[in-house]
């Protein structure tokens, strides 16, 4: 967490801050006026005669003053939320910030993304406003209580304050363990929520009627469900007994109080409008109600704090790079590559070494987990090397940044992202325009025709999020993910798997397409339709993760191994011949 | 909108209700809570009784405590007063902290069931539904009820009992003091609802007004924080787009909120001075009555106490009455649920699995005019190995769904051995189908949970679960109860393993009717040409349905059906097709010819 200044952030809305904190001042006041003006009236009432009415006005003036007061929070209200939307803003704005340096690899860190999930769920700097504004109302609340206290009797104060710092400690303990023990069921929390979705998400919706499952699901989620309330008001109840233990102490300090102001009313140290006006009001002080809410809240802003701090121990230090980087790559190399995941003992590639310069397409081949997307992670620096040095035009990956990559890099992956935003705004992944080039991609994939069906255009928002929105077939928005890597001149293309959900001849026809339009760049595919291997310079293949055959097609079919094996047996099934002799 | 079928469908769902403050339903909705917890809510009503009793003997005491000090000058009486005083405050703060836990318990348990409801209607209703997106809306809506102003609405509820019994007991004191104050206290409190009416309307429009910028908001405040397609905006550099479109958004939600909000605080600075000065005036009088000693100091300390709390209680009970006014509303997002009802007509049941009749079929799909199945007639009978080839979009899966039942035909009929589905129970009728959809579900649960949720009262038996996955040749040794996500403490498996699951998962289920949806997309070849065979040993006599684009996979079948824009065009054996040299061959061959 940077050390930033809350009220910087602010910027214009800074005004609303400095009046809140006036105000805040008015109503810690609120109550101590209160008391004053109280015993300024029973006074006063104690000493008229009946035809002196009018003496009375300034006492019932001042107290009808005093009540009115608390207005100012419906102004403090008002500001807030002008304020909040700012902070608000600033946030997500520091939040999103945050998640663009944080690497990849530690992002899959469950551990990592919980605590990003902690970060974006509270907004500190929220609460660090609220915290300036409480201490500031109660500061003013508890010292004029205090000097009221000390002018009717020291005593007063003293008892009221010696229990405080053992108090305090204790109400301290008390949040660091209530924030511990919400945090640990948070695992629970949203396994139970993912179990409730389930029933609820459209994606399931066919397999969970057709195979019957929904009572299971049901009883599977209320099982979950309930042993989570239970967790949760254990909770409540541990915590919630334990300030109440709290608020009943301070009523022996408030009886202690009292009958001190009682003797000293009796002795005629105090004025009869006093002690009606303190004894009234005495229970409205709750000095430890006050000191608790604020030493709850400082614990929360510090642990919240801690979280933020530990976030700058993973992201990675912007590179100050001296190097120029071209944003054309001619040449890309792996320099014997070893990767495994940090946790875990066994490698997920082996020795990797290849290189590929402009114009080469290579395809990469391979059964299932054999390691072909990691190596695609790896290549866009998604993943570090254990071992091993990935270079783009002889410089290490790890020195580009996100944004170099982003104009090197045109990727489409086996998951790509749906995201519920225009068409347009899916394909850009960004807030600009098409541009005529882009226009003609749109054209070119026939994304155009897609875009005409709808009255907004490219402008029409996707998925099944909104109620206006449009959800396009598998195909199509494999031709958005396709169109997404297309745009923008990319000097490195990579797809994998990318028509998985395309018919035959619209298979052909994109790959065609894709092969058009990129021959003059660096291409590379993952794919495990082998007939379409023939179009590559240079085919990888990658076995129990290692590279164990590399080559053009013509050179891996001469050799009859791993790749000739795999292309055979998918052969098979398109010559009728062979299938019919089995 | 079309006279078909689907039509009954799009009626229900663009029945959907304006939103309206309606005490029925909110009442409605107390006494569904009530009903399901009558102990706890009975033990709840004993004690809003005890609490609204206790202040009378309260303001006794105090009155009492103050009487003895300034008129009989008397330490002891007035302090044992006190003390009586106190400690009764004491217990009424334990006797709260109770009152709370119970209140909780209750929350928590309607709160489950309301959920209960939810998940329970989402789950049964018809899978037609599901095709509108409006549907999730209408879901979504329904769930954020009852995870937001539900829970509102409720701990309002209670709140305002409790206020409104406690409020009742401090006129009830203030009328023992003085029975005219009592009663412009009374007098107070109505302008004060009038405003604050007035003040609740005006931010319940606005707040229906913005709905759909809310979902919106949420959407990007939380795409960041979902796995699927981050590594997009990693790669594109995109944070900065989603930053950007959430800051402003919340802005135009904030410029709209805020002229609201001008206006509502002006409302409440009116009700507020009302409210004040009118205790006031009560609090003068009291001081007048004093003057002129018709009351003691006693009851004048007294009444002060009574007036800060009634200030106070009135303030949290306007506060309450607007939540729950503001939030009443979106009962009816509830409701827009739970009144969905599909047809009920499914009775018969249907023992042996046979011939498969479509008769005349269309089928459009809710709030589109286009039709995707366009008069299709067909017969599958028991035992056929058939394969559904065809572009995109040309009508494939919308078939597969249709013979599934999970859409029902805009015309035409579909029978099942000579009943009609639409008449079959469903229940009944999906036991019969194992099904792999091509977006079959990665349930980020236990591997057991995987495999054995097609068949869940099989789901502990570790021996058949074990031989569907070894029949899904799926070879990973892990142990059953492995999370098989990272998220919760898991692995994460590749597509192909994934895709052996939800064979397994097929396998599993045992149906009748093995229908596989596009299944071989994320295999590799050697593992494609495997899968077949397999396919082919389990199915043995059952009656198989492919459905691919890889053509390799039709050479296992006994029949291919070509779809091209929602009809059959073709018909017949591969070889039949292949030597009639139309649009089927022209496909095959576009395969076929990248392996020579």
């Amino acid at each position: 967490m940077k050390n930033t200044n809350v009220i910087k952030i602010l910027g214009k809305k800074k005004k609303f801050y400095y009046i809140n904190c006036i105000l805040s001042i008015v109503y810690g006041s609120c109550a101590p006026f209160s008391i004053l003006a109280t015993s300024y009236f029973v006074n006063s009432l104690s000493q008229i005669n009946d035809n002196e009415l009018f003496n009375m006005i300034v006492p019932a003036i001042i107290l009808i003053v005093s009540y009115l007061l608390p207005i100012v929070d419906i102004f403090i209200d008002y500001n807030n939320n002008i304020i909040n939307n700012q902070l608000d803003i600033e946030w997500n704005t520091y939040v999103s910030e945050m998640i663009s340096k944080i690497p990849y690899s530690e992002y899959e860190n469950q551990e990592t993304y919980d605590k990003i999930k902690q970060i974006s769920e509270n907004n500190l700097y929220i609460k660090k406003i609220t915290f300036a504004q409480l201490i500031i109302s109660s500061v003013t609340n508890i010292l004029l209580f205090a000097y009221i206290l000390v002018k009717a009797s020291i005593i007063l104060l003293i008892s009221l304050m010696i229990v405080t710092p053992f108090v305090g400690f204790f109400i301290s303990k008390l949040a660091k363990n209530r924030y511990k023990a919400n945090y640990e069921i948070n695992l629970n929390r949203r396994k139970t929520y993912y179990k409730s979705s389930l029933l609820r998400d459209y994606t399931f919706a066919k397999e969970v009627r057709i195979n019957n499952s929904a009572s299971y699901m049901v009883k599977d989620w209320e099982n979950n469900q309930k042993v989570l309330d239970k967790k949760n008001l254990n909770i409540k109840m541990k915590y919630g007994l334990l300030s109440k233990f709290i608020s009943n102490f301070e009523y022996f300090i408030v009886l202690a109080n009292l009958i001190i102001i009682l003797v000293l009313f009796l002795n005629e140290y105090i004025s009869i409008g006093l002690f009606i006006g303190l004894s009234t009001n005495i229970f409205s002080i709750k000095f430890l109600t006050k000191f608790s809410r604020i030493v709850d809240l400082n614990k929360n802003i510090k642990l919240l704090n801690s979280t933020c701090c530990s976030m700058k121990d993973i992201i990675k230090n912007d590179n100050q790079n001296p190097v120029s980087i071209s944003k054309s790559i001619k040449k890309i190399e792996f320099k014997n590559v070893y990767f495994k995941y940090p946790k875990s003992t066994e490698y997920v590639l082996n020795d990797v070494s290849f290189s590929c310069s402009l114009h080469e397409k290579i395809a990469i081949v391979g059964e299932n987990g054999a390691g072909k997307t990691t190596l695609i992670k790896l290549l866009l620096g998604l993943y570090e090397p254990t071992s091993g040095h990935i270079l783009l035009d002889d410089i290490d990956i790890s020195q580009y940044s996100n944004e170099d990559k982003a104009a090197i890099f045109g990727v489409s992956f086996q998951d790509y992202g749906k995201f519920s935003m225009s068409i347009r705004e899916n394909i850009m992944m960004n807030d600009k325009m098409f541009n005529e080039n882009d226009f003609e991609i749109l054209k070119y994939l026939g994304i155009d025709i897609i875009a005409q069906n709808f009255e907004k255009g490219t402008e029409t928002i996707l998925g099944k999020n909104f109620g206006e929105s449009v959800e396009l077939s598998g195909g199509q928005w494999q031709n958005i993910a396709i169109a997404r890597t297309l745009i923008g001149k990319k000097s490195v293309y990579i797809f994998d798997e990318p028509t998985a959900q395309m018919d035959p001849l619209r298979e052909i026809e994109i790959f065609q397409k894709i092969i058009t339009k990129t021959f003059d760049k660096i291409s590379i595919f993952v794919t495990h339709r082998l007939g379409f291997t023939k179009n590559v310079d240079k085919i990888l293949m990658i076995k129990n993760n290692s590279l164990c055959e590399v080559g053009s097609f013509d050179e891996l079919i001469r050799i009859k191994g791993d790749f000739f094996r795999l292309y055979e047996s998918q052969k098979n099934l398109y010559v009728q011949e062979n299938v019919n002799d089995e | 909108m079309m006279n078909d079928e689907t039509k009954n469908i799009e009626k229900i769902i663009n029945s959907e209700k304006d939103y309206k403050i309606k005490f029925k339903d909110f009442l409605h909705f107390l006494m569904f809570t009530f009903k399901k917890q009558k102990y706890n809510a009975i033990i709840y009503t004993i004690f809003l009784l005890i609490t609204a009793s206790i202040t009378p003997i309260f303001t006794y005491l105090w009155t009492k405590y103050v009487d003895y000090a300034t008129i009989d000058f008397n330490f002891k009486m007035s302090a044992i007063f006190l003390v009586i005083y106190v400690v009764i405050q004491m217990l009424v703060e334990i006797f709260n902290f109770l009152y709370l836990r119970i209140l909780d318990k209750l929350n928590c348990d309607s709160w489950r069931s309301l959920d209960k409801t939810i998940n329970l209607k989402s789950s049964s209703i018809q899978y037609e539904f599901y095709e509108v997106p409006k549907i999730q809306t209408i879901i979504n809506r329904a769930w954020n009820f009852s995870h937001g102003e539900y829970i509102e609405l409720y701990q309002n509820a209670m709140y305002i009992f409790k206020l409104v019994f406690e409020t009742i007991g401090i006129f009830i004191s203030l009328f023992i003091i003085n029975p005219i104050i009592s009663l412009i206290c009374i007098i107070t409190i109505i302008p004060a609802f009038i405003t604050n009416f007035i003040r609740n309307k005006i931010r319940i429009l606005n707040n229906i007004k913005l709905t759909s910028l809310y979902t919106e908001l949420d959407y990007y405040k939380n795409v960041l924080l979902k796995q699927e397609g981050i590594k997009d905006i990693y790669i594109n550099n995109s944070f900065n787009l989603f930053e950007k479109k959430y800051n402003n958004l919340k802005n135009e939600i904030f410029n709209n909120e805020i002229i609201i909000e001008k206006k509502i605080k002006r409302l409440e600075i009116i009700e507020f001075s009302i409210r004040i000065i009118s205790l006031c005036i009560c609090i003068l009088l009291i001081g007048y009555f004093t003057m002129i000693q018709l009351v003691t100091y006693g009851s004048l300390s007294s009444s002060f106490v009574l007036v800060t709390t009634l200030i106070f209680n009135f303030t949290s009970l306007i506060e309450s009455t607007s939540l729950i006014l503001t939030t009443m509303y979106s009962i009816q997002q509830y409701n827009n649920l739970i009144d969905i009802n599909g047809s009920t007509e499914e009775v018969e049941k249907i023992n042996d699995f046979g011939k498969i009749c479509f008769s005349n079929v269309s089928y459009r799909y809710p709030c589109t005019d286009k039709y995707v199945i366009k008069e299709l007639n067909l017969e599958i009978l028991k035992g056929q190995k058939i394969a559904i080839v065809g572009l995109n979009g040309s009508g494939k899966s919308t078939f597969v769904k249709l013979l599934l039942g999970i859409l029902t035909p805009s015309i035409g009929e579909i029978y099942v051995d000579s009943i009609n589905i639409k008449k079959i129970n469903k229940m009944n009728y999906w036991n019969n189908f194992s099904v792999i959809f091509q977006d079959f579900c990665k349930y980020k649960e236990t591997l057991r949970y995987n495999v054995g949720i097609s068949n869940f009262s099989d789901i502990n038996n570790d021996t058949k679960i074990i031989e569907c996955l070894s029949k899904a040749n799926f070879n990973k040794e892990i142990d059953l109860d492995t999370m098989l996500c990272k998220e919760y403490g898991g692995i994460e498996l590749s597509g192909g393993e994934w895709q052996r699951i939800s064979m397994a998962r097929a396998i599993n289920k045992d149906g009748k009717v093995y229908i596989l949806d596009e299944p071989n997309s994320a295999i590799d070849p050697i593992e494609e040409t495997k899968f077949y065979q397999r396919i082919n040993n389990i199915c043995k006599d059952n009656t198989c349905i492919f459905v691919t684009h890889r053509l390799g996979s039709v050479l296992f079948s006994d029949l291919v059906i070509f779809f091209k824009d929602g009809e059959i065009k073709e018909i017949g054996k591969h070889d039949d097709l292949i030597n009639a040299n139309k649009d089927y061959a022209k496909f095959w061959y576009s395969q076929a010819n990248q392996y020579k």
